[in-house]
């Protein structure tokens, strides 16, 4: 929306391109979720947490293995995607849209919208760890754990994977829009399908 | 112009048709990776570039007017700097060249040797920048921190030589302006030590990296024929397929009597010609250059670096034209004089310049981050584009 206002054509592209990129990375992401509410059988993320308590076996990256570890790689690189993180940073590209939708703002606007891209980043890393790194628990069972622990584990959950995706961001090269959509299309939803399917057969089979 | 922007299509496909227009996209004169200023105007078709035109002369400042307005053949090296000015060096080599070719006076051998080393140097320095920044124009930033700390090492170098880092004024006519400082082998070994390890380095984090491959295999791709026709030339003729270097096939200076080859664009990871060949050829060569450096370095004869000139250099009337393979091609040199002590013409074929009048042969129907990829693999220097 901010691109489309600015009456910029470098914005305009930016703003086509994040449109795009959202509607084909939110269905992997989503399905990935999925995949943890399932085995968890609800939606409440304190419950989803609860249930994992217990060390880092009960964490549901490693329950249902493969699959839930699949949905966590796989929801990692949609949410890089979503936040517009390299190698997915195309909607601003910088070097071929000069700074995408953010082209035309300046001072405490464009303040405003980079610092909510930064605070998306740690969203979806917090959501991350909640769903799939036990979230405040601590990997060590009862031991280093309570309530101030808990915020420790939390955050440093949430920081190790912001780490993650600023590594890649300074590490690899950026992909072009057409193959952002084949990336998206072809690969991360046929195996979000996968995955699932494999966890509710599983889930079926073992009740 | 004017027919083109008003230029509709119709598409099919909706039970009925719908009109589009194509847009006008002005990239630069300030865009990121224009590599200076230089404007494209690019017609787009959604993503899709229909064409492109390059606007040129931002920088322009009258090199070759200047020149004849010299009151000394000398005074016109430290314009020749600021032509390529991330390889001065090469510059300054070509025109030395050729003014001792219309001078007709030959230098001491140290001076050659010394020459060659540096130019070498500057082809290491300018390809370093070509590969790192591709690397960020395709969005990589490390690769380019990588190429600017090695870079480092020969600018010290440079500076210890000649009190300069960019625009040296290094290369005079006859001679050179100070000799080496007494570690400078010594330098130049450790340099060609530590770089060979670096080179490996960048090609594990870039050229064989699948993201970069699949931005820069079969993109912007330049048959041998077109590129002849086009009159480009050095890497990104070698890109090509063409094994074409000035060094070799025309040689001046004392590339005979040094070993090293000329690598060319095989197709590799997709076809003759591409993006990743023209970026896999600057990677070689600069892997050549560290083999001439290792050989001269070993011959450096002792003696003076400057030859006996007259203090006046007043040529005879006449003319010529000399070319020498600087790091972005065949740079030429027309020279013409009057008998006079400053140059009547000064002309210069500059390669980036020619270079560049090939890009929209090779962008159209591509994508407009591909524009990017492919400007950034022609590696162009737009102070030698507009001189």
């Amino acid at each position: 929306m901010a691109g489309w206002a600015s009456n910029n054509k470098w914005s305009l592209f930016g703003a086509m391109r994040s449109a795009a990129q959202i509607i084909s990375y939110e269905i992997p992401v989503a399905l990935c979720l999925l995949a943890a509410v399932m085995v968890t059988g609800t939606f409440d993320m304190q419950q989803i947490n609860q249930m994992q308590e217990g060390g880092i076996f009960h964490w549901l990256v490693f329950q249902k293995f493969p699959f839930l570890f699949l949905a966590m790689i796989m929801y990692f690189i949609g949410s890089l995607a979503e936040v517009n993180r390299t190698p997915f940073d195309i909607p601003e590209a910088e070097s071929e849209l000069v700074a995408g939708y953010h082209t035309e703002y300046g001072g405490m606007r464009f303040a405003l919208l980079f610092l909510s891209e930064y605070a998306n980043m740690f969203v979806v890393a917090a959501i991350a760890s909640t769903l799939f790194l036990g979230g405040w628990t601590s990997p060590f069972g009862d031991f280093l754990s309570g309530p101030w622990w808990g915020v420790f584990w939390f955050l440093s959950k949430g920081m190790l994977i912001v780490f993650v995706q600023m590594w890649l961001r300074w590490t690899l090269p950026r992909l072009r829009v057409d193959q952002l959509m084949e990336v998206g299309w072809k690969v991360l939803i046929p195996f979000s399908f996968v995955v699932v399917l494999g966890v509710g057969f599983w889930v079926m089979a073992v009740r | 112009m004017e027919e083109r922007m008003t230029s509709e299509r119709t598409v099919a496909g909706f039970g009925r048709s719908l009109k589009t227009e194509e847009m006008v996209l002005s990239m630069g004169p300030q865009h990121p990776s224009t590599h200076g200023v230089l404007r494209l105007e690019l017609v787009v078709d959604g993503e899709i570039v229909v064409d492109v035109i390059p606007h040129l002369g931002y920088l322009h400042r009258c090199f070759e007017k200047h020149c004849e307005h010299m009151t000394s053949y000398q005074q016109v090296i430290p314009y020749a700097d600021r032509m390529d000015y991330v390889a001065a060096m090469s510059n300054e080599f070509g025109y030395v060249v050729a003014m001792e070719k219309l001078l007709k006076i030959k230098v001491p051998e140290r001076v050659e040797y010394i020459r060659v080393i540096m130019a070498e140097f500057s082809r290491i320095v300018s390809h370093l920048i070509a590969v790192g920044t591709y690397g960020m124009d395709i969005g990589a930033v490390t690769p380019f921190l990588f190429c600017m700390r090695d870079r480092e090492r020969v600018l010290d170098i440079f500076e210890q030589t000649c009190g300069a880092r960019l625009l040296y004024n290094y290369m005079w006519i006859g001679g050179l302006s100070h000799d080496v400082q007494p570690n400078f082998a010594e330098k130049v070994r450790s340099f060609c030590t530590y770089f060979r390890p670096k080179l490996k380095e960048l090609n594990d984090l870039l050229s064989y990296n699948k993201i970069f491959i699949d931005r820069t295999a079969n993109v912007g791709v330049l048959p041998a024929d077109v590129a002849l026709n086009y009159a480009v030339s050095g890497p990104t003729l070698r890109g090509s397929g063409v094994r074409w270097d000035v060094r070799k096939n025309d040689p001046y200076s004392i590339y005979p009597t040094l070993d090293f080859e000329i690598p060319v664009g095989t197709g590799a990871m997709g076809t003759v010609g591409d993006c990743w060949d023209r970026y896999m050829v600057r990677v070689k060569e600069m892997e050549q250059s560290v083999n001439i450096l290792e050989q001269a370095i070993e011959k450096l004869p002792p003696g003076d670096v400057q030859a006996a000139l007259p203090k006046r250099i007043r040529p005879d009337a006449g003319d010529l034209y000399v070319r020498t393979e600087t790091p972005k091609g065949e740079l030429g040199y027309y020279l013409v004089s009057d008998g006079t002590a400053s140059p009547f013409r000064v002309k210069v074929k500059s390669p980036c310049f020619v270079n560049l009048s090939a890009l929209p042969a090779m962008a159209r129907g591509s994508m407009i981050a591909d524009v990017v990829a492919i400007l950034g693999s022609i590696d162009i220097v737009l102070g030698e584009v507009d001189r």
